[in-house]
């Protein structure tokens, strides 16, 4: 699985959707993605890249698309 | 069924209200004799146990509407061996930033400023359009102000020391308290911080030795009942509310 697959995964698994719903998914734009999901998110990437997020960046977790940005910028994960 | 006279409503909304309380183990025919001979004030909300379908069909038929499922939540403390659910260690990292403390005066002037934008927006008083949504402000804000007059001082929640929410309760019996109000100030309402904010919440509760924490949710407001429940909160009771404006 590639870096891709695993960041698509970790969202279609925390929210129980389909990779057709990742382009401009946005935080409370589908009942999943309230404050509890975006935890699960969260906890799901950490563990699937060994990475540890700083508090700014989960804040900033905005977006499926500002997600990509942020892994890439700070945690040196090419997406 | 409970007939209460609803005089604070008249400050807080501006009308007259009766609250109409039923119990499962109310008589649908009295409870339609009773509403017969009543004389109706401007504005009647009546709760009806979940399970009384009976009693929702014959509020409808007198012309209330369903406005909203609310929710009566627990907390025990015990049975959860006083402790928060575990996080990963990034989470962590972010909820050991934060801090709670009681509001002082300062605080609470702010506390006021941000109630008035509206920091409340699933309530049955909110989504209500005959109310206004300063009516719907001002009513928690005097909500705020009577529990200070009454002695209990709502706290403050903070990432870094700067102030991003609040929680304000009242002690039912040693060791038992309602949780009231409680939200996230609305320039913080992003990802993340809702969930901090709530752990912040529960651990203070766990630092102040509380055995129990009631509270009660909106049905309107899924995203913070499941904030409740994944903190292991159980859902006690279920009242459905329906309104009436005359």
């Amino acid at each position: 699985m590639n870096n891709l697959e695993k960041y698509n995964t970790a969202f279609m698994e925390s929210f129980g959707i389909t990779a057709d719903q990742l382009p401009g998914l946005t935080y409370q734009g589908i009942a999943a993605w309230d404050s509890v999901g975006h935890m699960q998110l969260i906890a799901e990437l950490e563990d699937r890249f060994d990475i540890m997020f700083d508090t700014d960046d989960i804040i900033d977790f905005s977006s499926y698309e500002k997600g990509k940005e942020l892994m890439a910028k700070y945690y040196e994960v090419t997406l | 069924m409970r007939v209460i006279d609803a005089v604070w409503e008249e400050r807080n909304l501006g009308v007259t209200c009766y609250e109409l309380e039923l119990e499962l183990s109310d008589c649908l025919e009295p409870v339609a004799d009773t509403l017969s001979g009543l004389t109706e004030r401007q504005y009647m909300v009546a709760k009806i146990p979940s399970s009384r379908y009976d009693l929702v069909r014959l509020f409808q038929s007198r012309g209330y509407s369903f406005i909203e499922t609310a929710f009566e939540l627990e907390l025990n403390f015990k049975k959860l061996g006083y402790g928060p659910p575990s996080v990963t260690k990034g989470l962590q990292k972010m909820c050991d930033r934060c801090s709670w403390g009681p509001m002082n005066n300062k605080d609470l002037e702010q506390l006021s400023i941000e109630i008035q934008k509206n920091m409340f927006t699933t309530d049955r008083v909110f989504i209500d359009p005959v109310f206004t949504k300063k009516q719907a402000a001002q009513r928690y804000d005097f909500w705020i102000q009577d529990l200070v007059k009454q002695g209990n001082i709502p706290y403050k929640v903070m990432l870094d020391g700067e102030t991003f929410g609040f929680f304000a309760d009242k002690k039912i019996v040693p060791n038992v308290y309602h949780a009231i109000l409680g939200g996230v100030y609305t320039a913080y309402k992003g990802p993340g911080l809702g969930y901090v904010f709530y752990y912040e919440d529960f651990i203070s509760r766990i630092e102040r030795r509380m055995e129990k924490s009631i509270t009660s949710v909106s049905g309107n407001n899924p995203g913070v009942l499941r904030l409740h429940t994944s903190f292991g909160a159980d859902i006690k009771k279920m009242t459905y509310v329906l309104v009436k404006h005359t």
